[in-house]
């Protein structure tokens, strides 16, 4: 019985060492793969560039700067749409990086449908602009991180008789904003609870947006050059205008060869299903 | 009564508000030719006759029919009626055609003298005729259903061709005769053919001349329509139809009349139609056809492309134009391929055609509009758009071709130039090109897509934690503040770990030997346990208050004396000595430990 463990051990430890000697190997092979994607872009053959970059995606690799330099070379081969959807792509793992939105910021310019590119402004302009400034995984960890404030805040307000509790609030009220406006101990942790609790609630709605929206795949570029956007989901429907490569559209509805979009402004219609890509 | 009424409102009237006027066009005419004299009564009344005209022995007099318009303002019957005569002058020299009368009920009205100049007939001298123009050369319209030669008025269709290639025009037209002596009481009412297999545009304006048919002169009323046929084959331009109200008032017997007058006014209401005409479409040639012909069939075909700037930036849009302009149906062009631009973004932005029907030949100007956004800087050339037509009529393919338009790109966005000024001085910072920035270098470790931590099982089981913990701390707060603010409670909650510690101490003191200890220690244990059950103090619980005790919290009877014995066991023990067993103590302690539990389960 013991001879057999031991035959079982080595068989796993050496199948371990196999598997991780064969991932090693294939990002070796996707990392050199990158980078002759890298030189074909460097020696202006964008092409090129964009098989190879492509190559590595389809292998199941999801990184920023991956999906960044295809956007760049799209874009330097004259595939706005397509550079769009892959910066657009980029900035859902790093919605940070000055460099994608910097050169989003340069494709959107040329952009045909300058009235459909939105431009929201006021509150509901900042709020998005957070939205869109984190990731969903930084959106869940900011939630629970004010969800974890919040349970603190209600421990306190439990206990908030204790010695404990009330040593370590008259240690750290000085940081507490309800002192100016008047409030004692229990009210000044109630205020603390509530305002966890709201934020908790915004980042994990924004987080919900961002899981619901990646889920459904509702954000969708139009890729090819011009696209007529019929009344019904056949060429025999009414075109009832045109919408040009680049353009974000909201997919809601799908038949077969043919989805539904929504733009700003009210705009709806039906359009070939080659002619959106989801983000 | 009514009849009479009707007779009085019907019969002819004067009225101070008639004005009669005359007029002339053209005024200068040669010999021979003819100039429509026209007499127009307006004001209020309710019938009307004809005009005197004076004797005309220099002219050849028509007539050339009577319109009539009423209208009801304020309860007043206004009417205008318009004589037309036709004359025909014999020799030259200045005629002034007077007096011009107008006999209405006892009234008679006089209009203003008219003059016409006659010139004697010079061939090659053109003397202006207005509408009054000469019959068509070609074509002689098929009558409709009112042949025969005594026949005031009539309709008839022709078309210009029978045989045509596809989109070529046909110019069908429709003649509307009328010899004078119909008097109409509306405007005649035209209904136009089918247009099956054809795309139609309407030849305005209408023609008018005067034609001598069978020793009678007609004025003859013509409406064009140019047929396009869409595809090969035999088309039919269906029937025309004219209504017309024809007044008939005197022909019938009275009766009739007051039938008619009665039933909403005069007149009878007749429809003339014309024939169908076939038309014969033939495909076009395939001889010498061109490669990129895309079916457009027109004359003299040209093409301009013209730019709205000579110089542009990379990724500034440049508005092309491309104009078309020709003989034929231009609505049916197709935009012009622009080629050699693939250093440009190309879009289509819309087209337009304006429509000329210059002697009622269709002819038009169609222009395309595009946008082109240059990816690259360099200078560029358009090259020319080439639009391969056929035409039909020299029954040959052609190409119209454009010129070519020049195009300078320069580098840049539209941020190109924007200067930014820094406070220290200096010179100036100016932003030359804009592009995008660099692609990242291949990063150390790739990793394939992975599970985001918050679709993960364990996630998701944690976010319950904070909440059981928060119900937790709620349960054990509730506890500390009634152990806090309710003693019986508090004393009641220990009250049996109070006896077993007690207990314990009686089994240690069994154990060593001291049975009055260990025997003083039970009875400590009983009777503060139910002292602090009952929350009182020990020294005022006697036997029977015990007793009494379990009995109120339902304590069985068995229980009860269990407990008097054991209460009794002990004070025996402790008051004689000598009964004062140690083993017999540890036996009674746990027999105590047990009935204590039993009792703190049953009245919990």
């Amino acid at each position: 019985m013991k001879r057999f463990a031991l035959v079982m051990a080595v068989i796993m430890v050496m199948a371990t060492a196999a598997a991780g000697g064969e991932s090693a190997a294939a990002q070796t092979g996707d990392t050199q793969l990158f980078a002759s994607g890298n030189a074909a872009y460097e020696a202006g053959d964008y092409g090129a560039a964009i098989d190879r970059y492509r190559e590595v995606a389809g292998s199941g690799i999801v990184h920023r700067d991956l999906y960044y330099n295809l956007g760049n070379a799209y874009f330097k081969s004259g595939d706005l749409g397509h550079a769009i959807l892959w910066y657009e792509r980029s900035l859902q793992l790093d919605p940070r990086n000055d460099d994608t939105r910097a050169n989003l910021a340069v494709v959107r310019a040329m952009l045909r449908d300058q009235q459909l590119v939105s431009a929201r402004g006021g509150v509901r302009g900042v709020l998005m602009g957070w939205h869109r400034r984190l990731s969903t995984e930084e959106s869940v960890a900011v939630a629970c991180l004010f969800y974890g404030l919040f349970t603190l805040a209600a421990l306190c307000f439990i206990f908030r008789r204790s010695r404990v509790v009330r040593s370590v609030y008259r240690f750290l009220s000085w940081i507490s904003p309800g002192r100016l406006f008047g409030l004692g101990m229990a009210g000044d942790v109630l205020l603390g609870m509530a305002t966890a609790a709201v934020l908790a609630l915004v980042f994990a709605g924004s987080a919900y947006a961002k899981v619901h929206e990646s889920r459904v795949h509702t954000r969708s570029v139009v890729v090819s050059m011009e696209v007529p956007v019929f009344s019904g989901p056949s060429k025999d429907s009414t075109i009832q205008f045109k919408i040009h490569e680049g353009t974000i559209v909201s997919v809601r509805d799908g038949r077969e060869g043919w989805v539904r979009v929504d733009l700003p402004g009210d705009l709806s219609g039906w359009v070939e299903t080659s002619s959106v890509e989801r983000i | 009564m009514g009849v009479f009424m009707l007779l009085a409102t019907s019969s002819p009237r004067a009225d101070d508000d008639v004005t009669v006027r005359a007029t002339i066009n053209p005024a200068n005419v040669e010999v021979g030719g003819q100039a429509a004299l026209t007499i127009e009564v307006e004001g209020k009344f309710r019938r009307s006759a004809s005009p005197i005209l004076p004797p005309l022995e220099d002219f050849d007099k028509y007539e050339g029919g009577t319109s009539q318009n009423f209208s009801f303002i304020n309860g007043q019957v206004h009417s205008s009626i318009i004589y037309t005569y036709i004359l025909s002058p014999k020799k030259a020299g200045t005629f002034t055609i007077e007096p011009i009368r107008f006999q209405l009920g006892d009234k008679q009205y006089t209009a203003n003298p008219v003059t016409l100049t006659v010139i004697p007939a010079q061939p090659g001298i053109s003397v202006p005729q207005n509408n009054v123009q000469a019959p068509p050369k070609t074509g002689t319209h098929q009558r409709g259903n009112l042949p025969g030669e005594d026949e005031s008025i009539f309709v008839g269709a022709s078309a210009d061709k029978d045989t045509v290639f596809v989109n070529q025009q046909v110019t069908w037209t429709l003649g509307y005769y009328t010899d004078g002596r119909v008097e109409l009481l509306r405007s005649p009412n035209y209904s136009p053919p089918s247009s099956e297999g054809f795309w139609v545009e309407d030849l305005p304006p209408q023609n008018k001349y005067y034609s001598n048919i069978h020793n009678r002169q007609y004025l003859i009323s013509e409406i064009k329509r140019a047929y396009f046929p869409t595809a090969p084959g035999v088309y039919s331009i269906g029937e025309a139809r004219v209504d017309i109200v024809v007044d008939d008032f005197g022909r019938g017997n009275i009766n009739d009349f007051f039938s008619r007058g009665m039933s909403g006014g005069f007149g009878q209401q007749r429809s003339l139609t014309t024939k169908p005409i076939k038309i014969f479409v033939k495909p076009l040639p395939d001889k010498g056809k061109p490669a990129d012909f895309n079916g457009a069939v027109a004359s003299n075909l040209s093409v301009t492309m013209t730019a709205d700037k000579q110089t542009a930036n990379v990724g500034e849009p440049v508005n092309v134009s491309v104009e078309v302009n020709g003989t034929g149906n231009m609505r049916t062009l197709s935009p012009p391929k622009l080629t050699g631009i693939d250093k440009f973004k190309f879009y289509e932005s819309g087209n337009s055609t304006d429509s000329f029907k210059q002697d009622y030949v269709v002819s038009g100007r169609r222009k395309f509009q595009f946008v082109i956004v240059p990816q690259v800087e360099g200078q560029f050339t358009v090259p020319p758009v080439s639009i391969p037509y056929f035409d039909p009529a020299k029954r040959s393919y052609r190409v119209a071709q454009s010129e070519p338009v020049p195009l300078r790109v320069n580098p840049g966005t539209a941020e190109n130039g924007r200067k930014i000024v820094y406070a220290g001085g200096g010179d100036d910072f100016q932003v030359l090109n804009r592009d995008i920035r660099f692609i990242h270098t291949p990063p150390a470790v790739l990793a394939a897509a992975r599970t985001p931590f918050y679709s993960r099982s364990w996630f998701l089981a944690a976010q319950a934690l904070p909440v059981l913990l928060l119900a937790g701390s709620l349960v054990v707060e509730r506890r500390r503040r009634r152990y806090r603010e309710d003693v019986g409670f508090a004393r009641a909650s220990r009250a049996l770990r109070d006896a077993e510690r007690r207990l314990m101490e009686a089994d240690g003191a069994f154990r060593a030997g001291k049975a009055e200890n260990g025997y003083a220690a039970m009875h400590a244990a009983i009777f503060g346990y139910f002292a602090d059950r009952a929350n009182v103090p020990p020294a005022s619980l006697s036997n029977e208050g015990i007793a009494s005790w379990l009995e109120a919290n339902g304590a069985e009877a068995a229980r009860v004396e269990e407990v008097r014995r054991m209460i009794a066991a002990c004070d025996m023990a402790r008051y004689a000595s000598t009964s004062a067993d140690a083993n017999q103590g540890r036996t009674l302690a746990k027999a105590t430990r047990d009935t204590l539990t039993a009792i703190e389960k049953a009245i919990a």
